[in-house]
C-alpha cells in the first residue's frame, strides 16, 4: 500500500465520521455527570466519629455525605454540600468540600 | 451538539499526540487527570465533552505509540510487542516504513470494527456467557503452542516460567505502576543494552513510496487484530500485549503482517471496550474506567457518536503519525544513536524510580536480565510475555 491510498483511506474516514457523528449528535443528550458536585436537602441523621462527620441528607438518604472534622450541623437543618461522589468499601458516598 | 464533539475531539486529539510519544505517560493517567479535575470542568462544560475528550485521546495514542516504540526501542504496555519487528526494520532502514504498517493496521482495523458493532451489540452477550467459565483453559492450550513452535524449546519454557513468576510476583504487590519497570525491563532496556554493545548505527532511513505486503497477509493480519482486539475488549485480566503473543501463532502472520495486526489490536481494544459497556456495562480499560466515572451510561446514540468520533480521529491520527514519523525517521540519523541509547536507559530508568520508587529499579533490573536471556540464547523473546499470560491464566484458573 503506498501513502497516497493510506491518505485516501484516512480521508474517507474523516469524510464518513462527520455526517455520521452529525446524526448522532442530533439524538445524544450530553449532561448527566456521575460525579455528582453538588448536593441540597435537609439533614436527618448526623453521626459524629474522631475525625469524619456522617451526614444522612433527604432526599437521597441511601448516599450518606461525608465531611472531615466535627461539624455544627442539626437534624432538620437545611445544607448545601459540594462535593464528590466517591467509592469507599464499594459503597458510594458523597465527600464534602465545601457545606454550608 | 456537533461543534462541541469536535472541539472536545481535537482536544483529544492534541493530548493523544503528547501520550503517545512520550514514553512512560500512559492516556490512563491523564484520563485520571480529567475525572479528578471534572468537577471543574463540569462547572463550564458537559460530560459528554470529557468523555469524547479522554475516548478522542485514546484512539490517537493507539496510532501514536508506535513511534517511540520503533524509533527509540522504548515502548509502553500496549506496544511492548512491536518494538521487536520494529526495532529490527529500524536497522535495516526501515523504521518509517514499520511504523507505516502499523498505522495501516490501526486504520483498517479500526474501519473493519466499528463496521461489526452492530453484529457485536448481539453477539457479545451471547459469547461472554459462554467462554467466561473456559477462558484460562484457552490460554493454557495457547501457551502450549507457543512453547511447540519455538525451536528452542528448553529455554521457551525457562522464560516463560520465569518471566511468568517475575509478573505474578511483581503484579501482586504493592508497587505503583509493576507493568512500567516490569516490561520496560523485558523489551526496552534488555533489547537496548545488546544494541549498544553490538555498537549498533541506525542506517540512514529509507522513505519508501511502497510498503509490499500480500493481500492474503493484510486480509490475515487485519481479521486477526479485530478478533484478538475484540477477545481483550470482552475479557477482563487480558492486555493487548497478550493478544498480540497468541494471535501472531494463532494468525500465522509474517514480519510485515505482524506489526499490521500489533497496531490494529491496540485500536480495536479501544473502540470495542465502548461496545461491551454499552452490552455488559463492563470496563475493561483504565480510559474507560474513566469515562464510566464521568458518564452514567452509554447508550446507543452515544456508541454512535463515540464511533463516529473515532473515525474522524482515527483519520486525523493516521496522517499525523505519518508526518510526524517521516520526522523521527530524518532526526534519527542525524544524533549518535549511542547517546539516544544510553539518554533513553537513563530515562526509563528515571520514569521507573519515580513511577515505583526503589522496589520498581529492582524490578527492572530482574526484568532485564530475563529479557537478556532470549536474545542471547536465541528463543523466542515473545516468551518473556509470560509475565502476563501467566498471572492471567492464574487470574482464571483460581
Amino acid at each position: 500500500m503506498n501513502e497516497k491510498t493510506l491518505l485516501i483511506i484516512a480521508l474517507s474516514c474523516i469524510a464518513a465520521g462527520l455526517p455520521l457523528l452529525y446524526i448522532a449528535s442530533q439524538f445524544v443528550t450530553a449532561d448527566d455527570p456521575r460525579i455528582m458536585t453538588e448536593l441540597t436537602g435537609t439533614v436527618e441523621r448526623v453521626t459524629a466519629k474522631d475525625k469524619i462527620t456522617i451526614i444522612s441528607v433527604n432526599p437521597d438518604t441511601s448516599i450518606p455525605v461525608v465531611t472531615f472534622g466535627q461539624k455544627n450541623i442539626k437534624k432538620g437543618e437545611k445544607i448545601t454540600v459540594k462535593g464528590q461522589l466517591k467509592s469507599y468499601n464499594s459503597k458510594l458516598e458523597f465527600v464534602a468540600d465545601e457545606l454550608k | 451538539m456537533i461543534i462541541p464533539l469536535l472541539t472536545a475531539a481535537a482536544i483529544g486529539i492534541l493530548c493523544g499526540i503528547m501520550t503517545g510519544l512520550t514514553p512512560g505517560i500512559h492516556i490512563n493517567l491523564v484520563s485520571v487527570l480529567i475525572v479528578s479535575l471534572s468537577p471543574i470542568f463540569l462547572e463550564h462544560t458537559s460530560a459528554l465533552f470529557l468523555a469524547t475528550i479522554i475516548i478522542s485521546m485514546g484512539i490517537t495514542h493507539t496510532f501514536l505509540d508506535s513511534i517511540p516504540s520503533i524509533f527509540l526501542g522504548a515502548p509502553d504496555s500496549d506496544t511492548v510487542m512491536a518494538v521487536l519487528p520494529g526495532h529490527k526494520l529500524l536497522f535495516q532502514g526501515l523504521g518509517w516504513d514499520a511504523v507505516r504498517l502499523t498505522v495501516i493496521g490501526s486504520l483498517l482495523c479500526l474501519i473493519l470494527c466499528i463496521a461489526i458493532i452492530p453484529l457485536l451489540l448481539i453477539a457479545f452477550p451471547l459469547l461472554y456467557n459462554l467462554l467466561k467459565n473456559y477462558i484460562g483453559y484457552i490460554l493454557i492450550l495457547i501457551i502450549a503452542f507457543i512453547i511447540l513452535k519455538d525451536q528452542h524449546k528448553i529455554w521457551a519454557v525457562t522464560v516463560l516460567t520465569v518471566s511468568g513468576i517475575m509478573g505474578l510476583i511483581t503484579l501482586n504487590s504493592a508497587i505503583s505502576q509493576p507493568l512500567f519497570p516490569m516490561l520496560s525491563g523485558m523489551f526496552g532496556i534488555s533489547a537496548l543494552i545488546i544494541s549498544l554493545f553490538n555498537k549498533a548505527k541506525v542506517p540512514v532511513q529509507i522513505i519508501q513510496e511502497y510498503v509490499q505486503v500480500s493481500k492474503g497477509e493484510y486480509l490475515k493480519s487485519i481479521a486477526g487484530g479485530v478478533f484478538s482486539g475484540s477477545f481483550v475488549a470482552l475479557f477482563p485480566g487480558m492486555g493487548s500485549a497478550q493478544a498480540a503473543a497468541m494471535s501472531t501463532r494463532l494468525f500465522s502472520v509474517q514480519e510485515y503482517g505482524y506489526l499490521i495486526l500489533v497496531g490494529g489490536i491496540n485500536t480495536v481494544n479501544f473502540v470495542i471496550a465502548l461496545v461491551t459497556v454499552h452490552t455488559l456495562d463492563k470496563a475493561r480499560n483504565g480510559a474507560i474506567v474513566a469515562v464510566m466515572e464521568i458518564l452514567a451510561g452509554i447508550d446507543i446514540y452515544r456508541l454512535t457518536a463515540f464511533a463516529a468520533a473515532a473515525l474522524i480521529v482515527g483519520g486525523i491520527a493516521a496522517i499525523l503519525t505519518l508526518k510526524i514519523a517521516k520526522l523521527f525517521a530524518v532526526i534519527i540519523e542525524e544524533i549518535d544513536y549511542k547517546i539516544i541509547t544510553i539518554v533513553i536507559m537513563c530515562f526509563i530508568t528515571g520514569l521507573a524510580f519515580y513511577l515505583s520508587g526503589p522496589i520498581g529499579l529492582l524490578v527492572l533490573l530482574i526484568s532485564t536480565a530475563i529479557g537478556l536471556v532470549p536474545q542471547i540464547t536465541g528463543c523466542c523473546r515473545g516468551n518473556a510475555m509470560g509475565c502476563l499470560l501467566l498471572p492471567v491464566v492464574f487470574f482464571y484458573m483460581l
